[in-house]
């Protein structure tokens, strides 16, 4: 690369951000999303400065005929910041910043295990075309026959317990999460692939590994980027909406989705609506403020996304 | 015509062998035993066999495989005397902890599903083109500003969440809904829609979204595609050159609408939850929670099969709505 080609990417990536941040739904957005990412990764630290745990039970703060937390709030005060559950008394705070945690974690990681998949696949369909294309594009079109949040509930049945259960939901999300990905990228690899600089190196004698690299990744660099945006959310809420069902994470592993499901009788009977109002609020953040993110991205990335899915 | 037909049934044909080969292959070759959960505890060896040979849980998958194809064309039977149970076609397996095949439990499930599905794609198609239709003819306007918010509502919050909302806010603060049980139709229709309306609104809801933004989009491009504008030039009354614009919206709406309805009917397990409601998702979640591995292939089935139909509808009726994909 000449020093012109780095100033000159170099100053497309500062003009990137700064046509970022001059969207205002796109930065609310990522401030909705970077604050409870942020409560998640000092999760420990948080719990420690409200001087409470995830675990322990504070069954003198609850109603003792019914189990409703005592107080305003669903018992909010200066020592359980947003009150505790029913029946347990646990702190509520210090299980939502864990749970974001959890949740979090295998949303992102069956993000980027799924876009790296699709990346690669979708890459490879775009510059060897043919068969390559043929082959993987019949496989996407088998994968689309699968209905695939009842597949993923199915799955979870036959899960051996002895397998840690967040890294099965990263795989389970990731197998089925590749699919649109990569037809998106394998329709843009191949326009990418039929234009005149890529056919000027292939004349030049370029070989392939370093064609897909220098001519066709940083075209495709913007794509992956939002289609990894937009798969967040989505995978955020499903890994939620599984915990919901009660097929996600086991055991006492904090969880937002199981504390969403746990809240269901107490909003039926309306005893303790702040037990949903909380998680849910925090759900509703990072998956909206993703989405609003994402949607800036694309738009300041200028990609579509709108075909070929 | 007749040639692009046959070849869509026979590739929808392959794919269901297909997608039913791997789910067999996976649940029942899974290192989890559908005969244990059957013979009770204590097990010892020989009753557990004895169980596994009853429900043929022991043979290898590929012959598991075929007596499933051979069970949903022309019917199957477990064990034989007096423990002999006949599965009529088509089957999709046999529940023993139920004692029932799994077809019967899917239709026993099937008009809440149905209720549901319906009622949801009828008011999201009538919520969402409105809304999209209004938002485009008026571009920027109040109505459009709206309806783009919404649909970005729509399309990111989960469904759990509007749900607990709706049953939080009209069921319990308002409390005008009913929010959990089901009235068949045939008992009272009036009941029956009326303990139905909050699941319908969820569903809707998240659905209409994508309806108000190709609506939108569609719209918007039709309008100023060159032949409407030539048109109006010629002096063409907007409702003529309405009329025009859209049958290009119809298009992808149509197929949407088919993927949509045909994956609703195969189990809105998130809404059915919020609801309490027993549809085929709540089916499908007992059969997991007490691992009968029948009801979970056997639902899963169900669901490939409304999916591979549904995408056969449309791949059928797409050439009849557009000509250019007729002559493609």
């Amino acid at each position: 690369m000449s020093i012109a080609e780095i100033q000159q990417a170099e100053g497309r990536r500062t003009s990137v951000l700064r046509r970022f941040l001059r969207k205002r739904s796109g930065v609310a957005g990522l401030v909705m999303l970077v604050v409870p990412m942020v409560a998640g990764l000092c999760a420990p630290l948080l719990v420690r400065l409200e001087g409470q745990d995830p675990h322990t039970f504070h069954t003198d703060l609850l109603d003792p005929d019914g189990g409703r937390p005592l107080g305003a709030l669903g018992g909010v005060s200066a020592e359980h910041w947003l009150g505790v559950a029913p029946v347990t008394g646990v702190d509520l705070f210090a299980q939502i910043v864990y749970g974001i945690r959890s949740s979090l974690f295998i949303a992102f990681g069956a993000s980027i295990l799924s876009i790296i998949v699709a990346a690669i696949l979708g890459t490879a369909m775009g510059y060897f075309g043919g068969w390559v294309n043929a082959v993987a594009g019949r496989l996407i079109d088998f994968m689309f026959g699968f209905p695939g949040l009842m597949f993923v509930i199915a799955i979870m049945a036959i899960v051996p317990p002895e397998l840690p259960r967040g890294l099965v939901l990263v795989l389970v999300l990731a197998f089925f999460g590749w699919t649109v990905p990569a037809r998106i990228i394998g329709a843009q690899a191949s326009a990418i692939n039929a234009r005149a600089f890529v056919e000027a190196a292939r004349a030049t004698g370029a070989p392939p590994g370093q064609i897909i690299r220098r001519e066709m990744m940083p075209h495709l660099f913007g794509l992956v980027v939002v289609l990894f945006a937009m798969s967040l959310p989505t995978n955020v809420s499903v890994v939620a909406g599984l915990s919901f069902l009660g097929v996600g994470l086991r055991g006492d592993v904090p969880d937002l989705g199981k504390l969403l499901s746990d809240s269901l009788p107490w909003i039926y009977s309306g005893a303790d609506v702040w037990y949903m109002l909380f998680p849910g609020a925090v759900v509703f953040l990072i998956v909206f403020g993703a989405t609003l993110a994402g949607d800036a991205l694309r738009d300041v990335l200028d990609v579509r996304t709108e075909d070929a899915a | 015509m007749t040639a692009y037909i046959a070849r869509r049934m026979v590739t929808a044909v392959f794919m269901l062998l297909a997608i039913a080969f791997v789910t067999i292959a996976l649940f029942f070759g899974a290192s989890k035993d559908p005969a244990r959960a059957m013979c009770g505890k204590p097990c010892p060896a020989e009753t557990k066999a004895k169980v596994s040979a009853y429900m043929q849980t022991d043979q290898s998958v590929v012959w598991q495989y075929g007596q499933f194809v051979k069970g949903l064309v022309a019917g199957r039977t477990y064990g034989e005397g007096a423990q002999q149970v006949e599965c009529a076609a088509p089957c999709f397996g046999y529940s023993f902890p139920n004692r029932s095949d799994v077809t019967s439990l899917i239709g026993e499930r099937l008009p809440v599903t149905l209720s549901l599905a319906l009622g949801a794609a009828v008011l999201c198609l009538v919520v969402g083109i409105g809304l999209g239709a209004l938002s485009a003819i008026r571009k920027g306007g109040m109505v459009d500003r709206f309806s783009t918010g919404f649909a970005m509502f729509g399309l990111s919050v989960p469904t759990f969440l509007v749900g607990l909302l709706v049953v939080q806010v009209f069921g319990f603060m308002l409390n005008v809904l009913p929010f959990s049980g089901f009235v068949p139709f045939s008992e009272s229709p009036v009941d029956w829609a009326w303990h139905l309306i909050g699941p319908w609104m969820v569903l809707s809801f998240i659905l209409a979204a994508s309806y108000v933004r190709v609506t939108r989009t569609q719209l918007l491009n039709e309008l100023s595609a060159e032949h409407l504008v030539a048109m109006t030039a010629r002096g063409a009354s907007p409702r003529q050159v309405n009329r025009h614009a859209v049958r290009g919206v119809m298009v992808p709406i149509s197929a949407m609408f088919a993927l949509d309805v045909t994956a609703l009917l195969g189990g809105s397990v998130i809404a059915e939850k919020v609801f309490s409601l027993h549809g085929l998702g709540d089916l499908l979640l007992s059969g997991v929670n007490e691992s009968d591995l029948s009801i979970v292939v056997g639902v899963t089935l169900f669901s490939a099969f409304l999916i591979i139909v549904g995408n056969l509808v449309v791949d059928l009726l797409m050439p009849l709505l557009d000509p250019r994909i007729r002559r493609a």
